[in-house]
């Protein structure tokens, strides 16, 4: 079935309402699922006073994979058509900020369904790349599918992209920032946001101490981020996806796959 | 640059072999059937602040190439300006590279980028060797930044990493205060199964296309190493042409 864009519910909101709701842990997309590998580090070297060091060495490693995979479904999900009847793929304003909300916008056409797919699974193949390993990959596509099960049903327009595939969140996210108006910027402060907030959520459980001297962590680790914002918020191209690794982080996941008597999935 | 470049000469006989001396001299070893192996001798007191090294490597179609370093590589105290090491091979349909690599030392205030870069044509295999190490004895450690980029001639990727280490700069999470990371990467055949009890050398990371990374991250290089998988990947990848 194509669900045309002249009937859909034409639901419109402002970019950081729209992130307040999706980086909000009381959204029933599962995400409480995950520690960002915090359970598995614990128990392999890592101490409860490097944990602020923690978050913020993600926000320089797996973060920019993640953000800047969301940025570019964002971009290859917005497509429009334009006058010589290619894919017009412009940012707009060129200022991230700016180009947030634009209520003219009608999400994926109908005449792009496989346009948009194709080039999402080539997106898919540069993040799993760079996602060496399977354990992540494997959680990025259940909270993918959390989210997108979401996604389908508040904004109608992205179910032409979620329903055939499973896809990893941060694609999901940002074919969902495309179709409901998330500017670029934005998404990459809210997957930042929300990495750093999962991390501290786990680490009030796993090594319970202060839970105001986590949140100062958190904001800790998203100013430090705040630089690479404009720079990861331009990503258009699947090939220029940063590739940061961080091999302590990588062999983690694969640790808590199989952690006997774990409290999180990943 | 260094130029490494094997090809089948006449059908099933010796592979022609072009060795191009750079920074890194290349040595021939032995060619059989198929089968080429060269050594990597460096040319001097590699790696300086400045040095750029440039190795590159074609293996034609259907051609087993095993690239051995002869001792390993220390990159000194950079005087302002990195240093480069730069490998970019290209691997034919049905061919096989294997490159065993002895340890890359970053010593304290050293700054290298190093950028190695693989196509692969249709059915080849590549299994690539790296250890890295921050510091000589008693150091923490200088600068690398360390980029692998493993493609499909037509540009499907299987591994793409940056890898940012900083002796000074130890991150949670990265390598945390660990010196050492080795690594054998192979690309081209599913890794094989193991049993849980085989080795204990750290993690297998299962790529999404077929290939895996193995890791080890330590203290020494005695104590953290990935040989066992190393040996079982580069012995399966070389009977593949013989």
């Amino acid at each position: 079935m194509t669900v045309t864009s002249t009937d859909l519910p034409t639901r419109r909101n402002a970019s950081a309402t729209l992130a307040m709701l999706l980086a909000d842990s009381r959204l029933p997309a599962g995400a409480h699922v995950s520690s960002n590998g915090l359970e598995a580090g614990l128990r392999h070297g890592l101490a409860a006073h490097e944990v602020a060091d923690y978050m913020r060495t993600r926000m320089t490693t797996v973060v920019r994979v993640e953000a800047g995979a969301a940025v570019i479904a964002r971009h290859l999900a917005d497509v429009r058509p334009s006058a010589d009847g290619a894919a017009d793929t412009e940012q707009g304003s060129g200022d991230p900020d700016r180009d947030s909300f634009r209520p003219e916008r009608n999400g994926i056409a109908p005449e792009r369904d496989t346009v948009v797919p194709d080039r999402l699974g080539v997106l898919e193949t540069e993040w799993a790349a760079r996602t060496p390993s399977a354990a992540l990959r494997e959680i990025a596509v259940a909270l993918g599918a959390g989210l997108a099960r979401i996604g389908q049903r508040i904004w109608p327009q992205t179910a032409a992209v979620l329903r055939p595939t499973p896809l990893p969140r941060p694609i999901v996210l940002g074919t969902i920032a495309a179709c409901a108006g998330i500017g670029a910027a934005d998404l990459v402060r809210l997957v930042a946001y929300d990495d750093a907030q999962t991390v501290a959520a786990a680490v009030l459980k796993l090594e319970p101490t202060d839970p105001i001297r986590v949140t100062g962590w958190v904001l800790d680790a998203c100013a430090a981020m705040e630089d690479s914002v404009s720079e990861l918020s331009r990503l258009t191209r699947p090939e220029a996806l940063p590739a940061s690794g961080a091999p302590l982080i990588e062999d983690w996941a694969e640790v808590q796959s199989v952690l006997p008597r774990r409290l999180f999935r990943a | 640059m260094t130029t490494i470049a094997v090809a089948e000469a006449a059908p099933g006989g010796p592979p022609k072999v072009r060795l191009t001396p750079g920074l890194l001299q290349p040595r021939l070893v032995t060619r059989k059937a198929r089968f080429a192996h060269v050594a990597l001798v460096a040319g001097g007191a590699t790696l300086l602040g400045g040095d750029s090294v440039s190795i590159r490597v074609e293996v034609g179609a259907g051609c087993t190439l095993r690239i051995e370093d002869i001792g390993g590589t220390v990159a000194y105290p950079s005087t302002g300006r990195p240093s480069d090491w730069n490998v970019d091979a290209v691997v034919g349909d049905g061919a096989v590279l294997v490159w065993e690599s002895f340890p890359f030392v970053v010593a304290d205030r050293a700054h290298v980028r190093r950028r190695t870069t693989v196509r692969r044509g249709a059915d080849a295999q590549v299994c690539l060797r790296e250890t890295l190490v921050l510091g000589r004895t008693g150091e923490a450690g200088g600068r690398i930044v360390s980029t692998t980029d493993i493609r499909d001639v037509d540009g499907t990727p299987f591994f793409v990493e940056e890898l940012s280490l900083d002796g000074e700069h130890p991150r949670p999470g990265v390598l945390g205060r660990s010196r050492v990371l080795d690594t054998a990467i192979m690309v081209g055949a599913e890794p094989e199964e193991e049993a849980p009890s085989d080795t204990d050398e750290g993690q297998v990371l299962v790529l999404a296309r077929p290939g895996a990374v193995a890791r080890a991250i330590g203290s020494a290089t005695h104590a953290a190493h990935v040989d066992v998988r190393w040996r079982r990947w580069t012995n399966r990848a070389e009977r593949r042409t013989e």
